[in-house]
């Protein structure tokens, strides 16, 4: 007699059943909490995301060397190398008294970053300095930024310097003030007191030629963003006119790395929400990421800091303008050592 | 009641997504988050007598551990100092100039010292003035201040200058000669022997701002400095014994240790460290001369907190100890320390 598969009984079929409608029950609600979970992730990081798609990525704003001049220069480094490259900052005033495509750049950082040594080196370039303008004639390097954008103070500043720019970053007055601000603030030790009875009161407000006294006192302290602006922008009561504010500049960017140690991931919102507008680069989003670890990573003692300082530079009157004249024989050499 | 599971479990779902973008936010920096007002704080470490001190343009008393607010806010007051008979010198600082007043025990205004803004209809911006770091002789007689005259132009740089306490403003004598566009002369500190240490700014052969303490005998005469210029010293503090010097120096670098160093009344002995590892900033001895409380952050990039440091002098000083844990104390604002 052959042997008759049994047939689990009906109530057994329907306890098989509701185990596995259980089942499945239980895993739609795990799969719509993780789901929710990560909408909620997705929710909080996405001003970060639409921040970086806007600020990064500009690449239109590289200019087009002509190949000759490329090959001299070299390959720009791959993402994710250690090789070393070369970012130009660009700080503009952008407040009321300038249209928003001429503007001049207040700050001009060279800024040559070493991966593999762990190590930074940055020139600043006096605004007022006297030179050829990519795209013809001569005027303060200030200017370059107004003719054709980051294009044309990148090509500015490689032609003039004999030196490849791989990369810039730009902001804006407000940007600055962003930045500090969205980080809670920066520790500076302010080098002397900074005493300006004309300073610029042209943010936010009806009079962009106005003017507001400021008095910056030394000694280490904590700045908001509006103080910080004031005492890098801040230069007629120092000796050393824009050598004194490049100083200055540099001390800030070194007290922004140190804070910027301490930030966590979940600070990327506020950063990138006071950022929008206010900030540029040619970089993509993966290169940002892997400079920043290297940024927070250095010492005081990993950066170099470099003033084009007599004999480097000299002044003159030039088209009845106040300008800083460049000794191209001393500051060619300094630049090639420190930018190969 | 089945049907309404369904519900329940996605309304949890959304209050998960909901509750992980709030908890992602706890995880921010805590140099990002605001500081808490003083009297929402109250010290674990009881220092004796009881300290002024200035956040937000108030001044705070600190006394028994615990923080009571002695002025409002309105004014922008800063830079406490103590009279002889208890009441406070304080620099009350408005946008485009600052005033000395003598604040009684309870915040109210006892009287204007000084009258530093321009008024009448054709008052220009430069005809402000200010007047910083106030202080009294020991006998409580004579007034110094930081004050920016004489100005042309863009030069506005601080000169100590001195006067009667009860006389008027117009009685004030200049006491030391700053040198053109550096910040000038500032934090003087009356001796009893009659003189005064200060901080004088120049700039160098090397186009370097420096800063060092110098001691001055007469108003008029030549001061003489009593630190080296590459060790750019600030903030001088005369122990109560008048044989040692607290004093932050900087190096021309961004890092403010805190040194004391032995005076015989006419030059410093070799300074010894005695905090390297933070920024500090206005240091202060106790009124029995067995310690030193001083501003620093507790990390780096956040506000200044209070510190204190026992037997300084001694060749193995005690370790700092942190005093206040999220306050951000006006770091320009020496503490002012009264033995009771």
């Amino acid at each position: 007699m052959a042997d008759v598969p049994l047939r689990p009984s009906r109530r057994r079929r329907a306890g098989l059943r509701d185990g596995r409608r259980r089942r499945v029950r239980a895993g739609l609600v795990v799969i719509g909490f993780v789901g929710s979970g990560l909408a909620g992730a997705l929710g909080y990081f996405l001003p970060v995301l639409s921040a970086a798609l806007q600020i990064t990525g500009h690449h239109d704003q590289l200019p087009s060397l002509p190949a000759g001049q490329v090959a001299a220069l070299g390959p720009a480094p791959a993402a994710g190398s250690q090789a070393p490259f070369t970012v130009l900052l660009l700080g503009s005033d952008n407040d009321a008294k300038f249209s928003g495509d001429h503007l001049l750049t207040q700050s001009m950082i060279l800024v040559r970053v070493l991966p593999a040594e762990k190590r930074v080196v940055m020139l600043s370039i006096p605004r007022d300095l006297w030179v050829p303008i990519a795209g013809g004639g001569s005027a303060k390097i200030d200017a370059a930024y107004a003719r054709d954008g980051a294009r044309s103070a990148i090509a500015t500043v490689e032609q003039d310097f004999h030196v490849h720019v791989d990369h810039y970053v730009w902001t804006g007055l407000n940007g600055l003030i962003a930045l500090i601000d969205a980080v809670g603030g920066v520790d500076v030790v302010a080098s002397n007191p900074v005493m300006d009875d004309f300073y610029p009161a042209d943010l936010n407000t009806t009079n962009p030629y106005a003017y507001e006294r400021v008095a910056v006192l030394p000694g280490a302290q904590h700045m908001t963003g509006p103080e910080a602006l004031q005492y890098v922008r801040s230069r007629h009561g120092d000796l050393r006119e824009d050598f004194g504010r490049s100083e200055r500049q540099q001390q800030l960017l070194l007290a922004l790395r140190a804070k910027a140690r301490t930030l966590s991931a979940a600070n990327l919102p506020d950063l990138a929400g006071a950022l929008q507008g206010q900030m540029s680069t040619d970089m993509g989003l993966g290169q940002v990421a892997e400079l920043l670890p290297l940024m927070s990573g250095l010492s005081l003692t990993d950066v170099q800091r470099i003033i084009l300082l007599p004999p480097y530079t000299g002044s003159a009157q030039i088209d009845g303008q106040d300008a800083v004249t460049p000794n191209w024989d001393l500051i060619r050499p300094l630049v090639a050592t420190s930018f190969p | 009641m089945r049907r309404f599971t369904p519900l329940a479990v996605i309304a949890l779902m959304a209050l998960f997504g909901l509750g992980v973008y709030h908890v992602l936010g706890l995880f921010k920096t805590d140099t990002t988050r605001a500081a808490t007002k003083p009297t929402e704080e109250q010290t674990q470490l009881i220092l004796p007598g009881t300290l002024y001190l200035a956040q937000d343009g108030a001044i705070y008393s600190l006394h028994n551990g615990h923080f009571t607010r002695v002025s409002d806010d309105t004014h922008g007051w800063t830079q406490p100092s103590l009279l002889p008979d208890g009441r406070l010198l304080a620099v009350a600082r408005g946008a485009q100039s600052s005033d000395v007043y003598i604040l009684n025990a309870d915040g109210s205004i006892a009287q204007q010292l000084t009258h530093n803004a321009a008024t009448g209809r054709r008052a220009s911006i430069d005809s402000n003035h200010w007047s910083f770091y106030p202080v009294v002789t020991p006998d409580g007689t004579t007034l110094y201040t930081a004050y920016d005259s004489p100005k042309a132009g863009y030069m506005v740089d601080l000169a100590v200058w001195a006067r009667a306490l009860s006389a008027p403003q117009s009685t004030q004598r200049r006491w030391t000669s700053p040198n053109d566009y550096t910040g000038g002369d500032i934090m003087p500190v009356p001796l009893r022997s009659g003189g005064i240490l200060y901080v004088k700014y120049a700039v160098d052969s090397k186009e370097r701002i420096t800063s060092r303490i110098y001691l001055q005998t007469k108003a008029g005469q030549a001061g003489t400095p009593l630190t080296a210029a590459d060790d750019d010293c600030l903030w001088p503090a005369v122990s109560p014994d008048q044989k040692s010097v607290a004093m932050v120096c900087t190096g021309a670098s961004q890092q403010a240790q805190l040194e004391v160093a032995p005076f015989d009344g006419a030059t410093l002995g070799p300074a010894h460290v005695l905090v390297n590892d933070r920024l500090t900033a206005a240091p202060v001895w106790a009124p029995d001369g067995h310690g030193i409380a001083y501003l620093a952050p507790a990390s780096a990039g956040g506000g200044f907190q209070l510190w204190w440091l026992a037997n300084p002098t001694r060749p193995r000083p005690d370790a700092p100890q942190q005093v206040t844990e999220n306050l951000a104390l006006d770091a320009g604002s020496r503490p002012a320390w009264s033995s009771t």
